[in-house]
């Protein structure tokens, strides 16, 4: 089980909502991934095409976690009013704190991610802030009180999977909270090795909505992070430099 | 009477008086939507508050994303 804050979810995966070409194949997707929280932005309604089609309004929201992200924030200031409106939906109490501080490459900004978190906790929100994989940085946001920490394993969209894997290795055993790596995720291979590290769940978006085949691509993603934590779970050996034979040396029977 | 919605002008009929009235004169009322009236993001249950001309609203939703 999976619990941030007081919820529990039974699955690890969660969904990011984005670039998806087509309402039918998303909720599809949706559906194989099995996924119990989604992700959201929240942008200025189109007033002037009011019958515009909505996600929300095409899945049972009463089935899923709604997780808005502050996407679009370049301060904590913006993030934080981002996380207002969002809660004044009154639909969620949860918010992704995302706040890039870099354009070319998406990374966040650290400092305003942890004022962000800081005043976002005070307000009494559940909040997962996206960060860097800075270890001294994820275990200051834990102090702070966030609910889980949400560490990138590439750049966001880049699918370039898990690129350091050592520091996520470091804020994973360092954690008293949920880990979940966040962005950067390309394949099924690449959420199976984080959770395999010892990720407590994988947030991912453009791997699925981006696929040729979301639909299978979500399924896939679904059973690699399954099979990840399980091998976790499971303890896996220890790497040796030389091979060590998994058959009997002794008994062989010689020829002639 | 000329309010600011999302950074346009727009003329609304005298009897549109509430947020709520603003709402439904949009054909949003089905819709997940916040309104932030003045700078002030309002609640789902404070949609009955009075509007005044030249008020500026920001009415946002949830989209897709990560």
């Amino acid at each position: 089980m999976l619990t941030i804050g007081e919820k529990q979810f039974t699955s690890r995966l969660l969904l990011g909502t984005g670039k998806f070409t087509d309402f039918d194949v998303q909720q599809q997707a949706i559906a194989a991934s099995e996924t119990e929280i989604l992700t959201f932005a929240v942008r200025r309604m189109n007033i002037f095409e009011p019958t515009q089609p909505n996600l929300l309004e095409k899945i049972d929201v009463s089935k899923y976690t709604l997780l808005p992200n502050t996407a679009g924030a370049k301060t904590a200031e913006e993030a934080v009013r981002i996380a207002q409106l969002a809660k004044a939906s009154g639909l969620c109490d949860m918010i992704k704190v995302e706040v890039i501080g870099c354009d070319r490459s998406l990374l966040p900004d650290p400092i305003e991610t942890l004022k962000a978190t800081e005043k976002l906790l005070e307000l009494g929100f559940i909040v997962l802030p996206y960060t860097s994989d800075d270890v001294v940085l994820a275990r200051h946001l834990q102090e702070l009180g966030a609910h889980a920490i949400m560490p990138g394993a590439s750049p966001i969209g880049s699918g370039q999977g898990v690129i350091n894997p050592l520091n996520l290795q470091f804020i994973m055993e360092q954690s008293t909270v949920p880990v979940i790596v966040d962005a950067g995720i390309g394949t099924p291979a690449d959420a199976a090795y984080a959770m395999q590290l010892g990720a407590d769940g994988v947030l991912l978006n453009t791997a699925v909505s981006g696929a040729q085949n979301p639909i299978q691509m979500a399924r896939a993603m679904k059973y690699a992070i399954e099979a990840g934590r399980m091998g976790y779970e499971a303890g896996a050996i220890p790497k040796k430099e030389y091979g060590i034979a998994s058959s009997p040396q002794k008994g062989m029977s010689p020829i002639g | 009477m000329q309010l600011r919605v999302n950074g346009h002008f727009i003329d609304v009929p005298e009897e549109v008086q509430t947020v709520a009235a603003l709402v439904d004169f949009l054909a949003l009322q089905s819709k997940v939507i916040i309104v932030e009236q003045n700078g002030v993001i309002l609640q789902a249950d404070e949609h009955e508050r009075a509007i005044q001309p030249s008020d500026s609203f920001e009415i946002v939703t949830f989209v897709g994303g990560g």
